[in-house]
């Protein structure tokens, strides 16, 4: 089973880009969508604007099984968040350099996820940062990670 | 030791997630940023003394993995970057750290608050790292004692920079012994790891697949060599994973299986040189159902559709192989690979 920009239906999800670096950190085992499918978080630090700027993002993927054929099913994107959040992202902090599954830290029944920017400069040159994802259930109530 | 409770960059932030494609799965409720240079990892006695205010880069997160000490959800956070001494030497850079970074006592669950012990000086490790060696590119977690031993990747270690995993079995939290070294001088290893292989760059624990009626009770790691691969004379950069098989009383290494274009079960022509096949390898749970793990790899430097270094994600589906897929030096894996 692939997943890159001709495998895996992922292209109806997310359109990779050259350069994109995708599958850089792999994380899996878990199961947000409550399939009983394990679905995984994948790095792309390499990932930017078509602009040429950007500072990389990491996804999660609602795996549908092998049956017909291995394919994602949906796509979480990460990284446009935390570039969101305050003292965000920069370009060239490659968030999705490393990525882990972290189980439910803040207690609300569904896994989180830690998200690494190797290169974050701030403080000082690429110092680096984590970014701790605290993730929730969707709104129909699909099921917790099972990491 | 002070936890990090206090000293967090951001306040938890409250995310509205939109996207439509985004039914039937998690959305993000909140985001936290923890930064190096913030009092907070500064607040634990050894970061003082190893001071990471200054002029580094560190890269820290280059790795992280979650573990569990004491029934309590720690993060293991590899700094390949960090110096072999502070202040840093001119030739000091790159020597690598591993943070341990263990909860708080913040209850609001508002804030995370972590404290730190690291894994690099000398006096915690039974060894010693030097410039370049990059220790920290890669932490996985074997076994689930109350002190688990860590896989730690060192990408720059080894006479022509092959690459080294490290397996540190902790004997107190901030205690290293039991130190084992896999590298280009194991016969079994140096076959697949040319001059600059990066072996060390991930490492995954996939358990005891293939290895139940194994003496020992065998457990195994899977470890992306991305310039690695066997016969070539230097990093070409196609990239391979090597399956270790390891007795898991004295983590020494029993067999190996390798997975590339070609290899292990895994097709021909889907690799290339500069895929960096195996860049990352993750256990990915069992996606087939056939109640075995499988294992993800990534190849970050493949080109897909005509768009150079877009990369890529494999699911190798793993099985218990009734033939026994042959390892090298006649050993015996008995596990199948499927892509």
């Amino acid at each position: 089973m692939e997943l890159s920009a001709t495998g895996g239906s992922l292209s109806s999800h997310l359109m990779l880009r050259p350069g994109d670096a995708f599958g850089s950190a792999l994380a899996g085992g878990g199961d947000w969508s409550g399939d009983g499918v394990p679905d995984i978080a994948v790095g792309a630090p390499g990932r930017r604007a078509v602009s040429g700027v950007g500072s990389g993002a990491a996804y999660l993927f609602v795996l549908a099984g092998v049956v017909p054929q291995g394919r994602a099913d949906a796509t979480l994107p990460l990284g446009g968040l935390v570039a969101a959040a305050a003292g965000g992202l920069s370009d060239g902090d490659n968030l999705g350099e490393s990525v882990a599954l972290i189980g439910d830290v803040d207690g609300d029944g569904v896994g989180d996820v830690v998200v690494g920017a190797p290169t974050d400069d701030d403080g000082g040159s690429s110092r680096g940062a984590i970014w701790i994802m605290f993730m929730k259930a969707a709104e129909d109530g699909a099921g917790a990670c099972g990491a | 030791m002070s936890a990090l409770n206090a000293n967090l960059t951001s306040p938890a932030v409250l995310l509205a997630v939109g996207a439509s494609r985004l039914s039937g799965l998690g959305t993000i409720l909140a985001v936290h940023e923890l930064h190096a240079h913030t009092t907070a990892f500064q607040c634990n006695q050894l970061m003082n003394e190893r001071s990471i205010d200054e002029a580094s880069a560190y890269e820290i997160a280059f790795s992280i993995a979650s573990l569990v000490i004491n029934n309590t959800s720690w993060l293991a956070v590899g700094a390949p970057g960090a110096p072999t001494t502070v202040p840093r030497a001119a030739d000091g850079g790159n020597a690598g750290a591993v943070f341990l970074l263990y909860p708080g006592t913040d209850t609001a669950r508002t804030h995370i608050g972590y404290g730190t012990i690291e894994l690099a000086p000398a006096a915690i490790m039974p060894f010693n790292l030097a410039p370049n060696d990059r220790f920290g590119s890669s932490i996985a977690v074997l076994g689930a004692d109350v002190l688990p031993r860590l896989l730690v990747g060192a990408t720059g270690r080894g006479t022509r920079g092959e690459g080294e995993i490290i397996a540190l079995q902790l004997s107190t939290v901030d205690t290293v012994d039991n130190v084992t070294h896999f590298n280009a001088s194991d016969p079994l290893l140096s076959p697949f790891l040319p001059s600059g292989a990066q072996l060390g760059a991930s490492v995954a624990s996939v358990g005891s697949i293939g290895v139940t009626s194994a003496p020992d009770s065998l457990s195994v790691a899977a470890c992306g060599v991305p310039r690695g691969g066997r016969g070539v004379q230097s990093g070409n950069a196609m990239g391979i994973v090597l399956l270790l098989q390891l007795r898991r009383s004295t983590v020494s290494l029993a067999g190996v299986l390798a997975i590339g274009d070609g290899m292990g079960g895994f097709p021909s022509g889907l690799l290339l040189p500069g895929d960096r096949f195996g860049a990352a390898v993750a256990t990915a749970g069992d996606v087939d159902g056939d109640g075995l793990a499988d294992l993800a790899i990534g190849a970050p430097g493949s080109t897909r559709g005509g768009m150079d270094g877009s990369g890529a994600v494999f699911i190798a589906f793993l099985s218990v192989d009734p033939s026994s897929l042959p390892g090298v030096s006649g050993s015996s894996m008995g596990i199948g690979v499927g892509i």
